[in-house]
């Protein structure tokens, strides 16, 4: 074990080594703002200030306005300033501790509100239209995202909110019109609930067959209750609290005397989902040039030094021939799951950066397994060239065509034979990122996972055991 | 506690470099290694070390097995090689102290043993520059340095004096002897025969793969060991023979006079021919390289 530190830390504190570990990581935070540009996610999808509530516009020419503010965390924010803009005055306030606010101002067509926090900034309409142009560096993040304009009485009731995509569930507002509820749940365990009028609520989390489950008036039939809360809401009073969503729940549904709703619920956050999907996108742009480091890699431990003789002087050390090149491969694969692990983690510093965006570590273990499963099989195959031929520069040219040929000519010949599919999902190297990338975007997993996993472990064991025998059989 | 070469043949593809070459060298002992170019000197001592495998035989090291005991027989024998070659990029108290790792020397022993070693084989002050700034004579003393980590009882010296300056040469035939002193074994290949000679106990005599003749150095002297006389002189005439012939079997060449078989008393004939001006007298002896050729030839 020891021998394979000391070879680790050479291989890992080479010059080259370093910079293309800098390369990883530049690689990784380039996949982050490849996301963003792929999917042209702007500001107000993840600024880290929410406003929701409601007008009550009475008939007699006053809107009373009742809102809360929280963060993409689901805790009240307090002391948000609230600028409320009418026709012939504008009107201020802050928020409570609890992130509440309200006031009443004249009836205006064009009223609407612009909520600020430390720098951050949201406006919303507060009649039922959708606003406002507010020029400046915070243009991207203003627009109300959802106006529901219901008769309440005598007085039109409009629900104005401008969150960021940090929710797990949104706000409930269809079907149309009856919406009579904001319901928020923030980071799993948050849960913000608003209303008009006076309502009993039962908010239960369901593990379903979303295509089986009916949810009416009755209850719930298909679906398995995992946990159930009950709310008594009063008028435009918002309730914050803490909730516990059970791992397993896939779908909500909402109850009361009036309302009737179920909803998918997604364990992560809108937003979360949206940058999984562009994500393997840009790491497959990226995957492209990261073999050919491990390629030189293997050359430059392993080759090149078998080549000019300098692994003889090693092994007339107290080491055998298997250990040495097993104690050899074993350090550059650290080195290669090392760069997996940035070029994944490099990625999430980033989305927290600019997001405040947290990848969980389950997503970041699995996903550093694409890479590292391509890594390890050209170090291996590279590793198996430089056992089987002793000049270091033919090494090297092997490796790189064969990476070539591999990721060109194979999906070439795939999409020639018709067989493009069978070939890229259990023919390829690393074909279980497959599954993963399917697994981590919430698609459903149309491959034999077993079957990948076995092809991806033969890809890079094959050759390793090749290079091994042919390393432990020839002379050096 | 010795090195034991026993029956050992190694193939190259078809051609067959080493054919069942079978010797010893003994605790306290200094073997010659001599040959020409190609005669098997340096694959004998590479797969002594364990970086050749034979097709056949062994090596043991103080009983160890190189084949089948490696990592044992590894720790216990030391090996410079002609043309040591290392990772020249790494700096030489690093590798040393990655190298000492393979001992199972942790980092701090190591870099201490280090300091101590580089000092003793005269690279004091070098330890951070890179190997590939080392001469010819450094990376040997740097391959030396290694192989002293475990203070191994045997040692192969492959063409160490090659490429090195007369101060080196000296180091290393000082070294072989204080580590004969100190009762190692050491196996010293070298083409310079005449420093073979002087230091070495046995000579071990290899040609095209195989040993020919394993010989003491007692051996080789009494071989060597000659009853010609030659003498220079002054000046020369028909005298000088005759009274030489009371002497031996005269051969007059010149001002040069030898006497082959020579039978008497040396100040005798010193008095006898001091009117012609002697200017030098000697005893005539043969060497190791007489010797070398006359067992290559199949002479012995």
């Amino acid at each position: 074990m020891r021998s394979v530190l000391y070879d680790f830390k050479r291989s890992f504190l080479r010059l080259s080594v370093l910079l293309f570990l800098v390369l990883f990581i530049l690689g990784g935070i380039g996949i982050s703002y490849s996301v963003f540009h792929i999917l042209r996610i702007n500001p107000s999808a993840y600024e880290n200030l929410n406003v929701a509530g409601f007008s009550n516009i009475s008939t007699l020419g006053t809107i009373h306005v009742y809102g809360i503010v929280f963060n993409n965390m689901g805790q009240p924010v307090s002391g948000a300033t609230i600028c409320v803009h009418y026709s012939g005055g504008v009107m201020n306030t802050t928020t409570s501790s609890e992130g509440l606010f309200n006031l009443s101002i004249p009836y205006s067509n064009s009223s609407y509100a612009i909520v600020k926090y430390d720098g951050m900034v949201r406006n919303v309409s507060l009649i039922g239209r959708s606003v406002v142009m507010v020029n400046g560096p915070y243009v991207g993040n203003v627009g109300s995202n959802v106006i529901i304009h219901v008769t309440n009485g005598n007085n039109n009731v409009v629900l104005f909110t401008n969150t960021s995509e940090f929710y797990d569930l949104g706000s409930l507002h269809n079907p149309y019109p009856y919406c009579p509820i904001f319901i928020a749940i923030m980071n799993h365990n948050h849960l913000v609930m608003f209303t008009y009028e006076r309502i009993n609520v039962s908010l239960s989390f369901l593990q379903a067959n979303l295509n089986e489950i009916i949810i009416n008036s009755s209850g719930v039939s298909g679906a398995k209750v995992l946990k159930e809360y009950n709310f008594s809401l009063k008028p435009f009073t918002p309730v914050y609290t803490t909730i516990e969503v059970p791992s397993e729940a896939n779908c909500v549904a909402i109850l009361s005397n009036s309302y009737v709703h179920g909803t998918p619920y997604s364990q992560s956050p809108i937003l979360y989902t949206e940058i999984v999907t562009g994500y393997f996108s840009a790491m497959g742009l990226f995957l492209f040039f990261f073999p050919f480091v491990v390629i030189y890699l293997a050359y430059a431990m392993f080759a090149k030094p078998r080549d000019t003789g300098a692994l003889e002087f090693i092994l007339a050390r107290p080491i055998t021939k298997g250990e040495l090149y097993m104690t050899r491969f074993s350090a550059n694969a650290i080195t290669a799951i090392i760069a997996s692990f940035l070029i994944n983690i490099s990625p999430n510093v980033a989305f927290i950066l600019i997001a405040g965006l947290y990848l969980s570590p389950q997503f970041i273990l699995l996903a550093s397994i694409i890479p590292m499963t391509l890594l390890l099989t050209y170090l291996s195959i590279t590793y198996m060239y430089a056992s089987l031929i002793k000049s270091g520069g033919t090494t090297l040219g092997l490796g790189i065509a064969t990476y070539i040929i591999i990721q060109i000519a194979i999906p070439v010949i795939g999409f020639m034979s018709g067989n493009y599919t069978l070939i890229d999902d259990y023919i390829v190297p690393a074909s279980i990122s497959q599954a993963i990338a399917s697994y981590l975007e919430g698609a459903t997993i149309s491959v034999n996972v077993g079957l990948e996993l076995l092809s991806t472990i033969l890809w890079i064991v094959v050759p390793l055991v090749i290079g091994y025998l042919a390393f432990k059989r020839k002379d050096i | 506690m010795m090195i034991v070469v026993e029956g050992i043949t190694k193939y190259f593809g078809s051609r067959k470099a080493l054919d069942n070459v079978s010797f010893e060298v003994k605790d306290g002992e200094i073997a010659g290694f001599v040959g020409l170019n190609g005669a098997g000197k340096t694959t004998t001592i590479r797969t002594i070390v364990g970086v050749l495998k034979p097709n056949s035989g062994d090596a043991l090291i103080d009983g160890k097995s190189i084949v089948k005991e490696k990592k044992e027989a590894s720790k216990n024998v030391g090996w410079v090689p002609e043309l040591p070659i290392f990772e020249m990029d790494a700096r030489a108290l690093d590798y040393f102290v990655y190298l000492a790792g393979y001992y199972g020397i942790s980092k701090d022993e190591a870099l201490k043993l280090g300091k101590q070693l580089f000092e003793e084989v005269g690279l004091s002050g070098r330890e951070r520059d890179k190997l590939k700034t080392y001469s010819q004579g450094m990376k040997k003393r740097f391959a030396l340095a290694v192989s002293l980590i475990s203070n191994p009882k045997n040692f192969l010296f492959d063409e160490v004096f090659n490429g090195l300056d007369p101060q080196g040469i000296q180091f290393f035939r000082d070294l072989a002897l204080k580590m004969k002193k100190e009762g190692k074994a050491i196996l010293f290949s070298s083409h310079i025969l005449t420093e073979v000679e002087a230091i070495a106990d046995k000579v071990v005599f290899i040609h095209q793969g195989k040993i020919l003749k394993v010989m003491s150095m007692n051996e080789i002297r009494n071989l060597i060991k000659s009853n010609d006389v030659k003498v220079v002189l002054n000046q020369v005439n028909e005298n000088v023979v005759q009274i030489a012939q009371a002497f031996g079997k005269p051969e007059l060449s010149g001002n040069t006079l030898l006497i082959h078989d020579f039978n008497g008393d040396m100040s005798v004939l010193i008095s006898k021919l001091t009117p012609y001006g002697v200017l030098e007298i000697s005893k005539l002896g043969g060497n190791l390289e007489e010797v070398f050729f006359k067992v290559i030839r199949g002479e012995l």
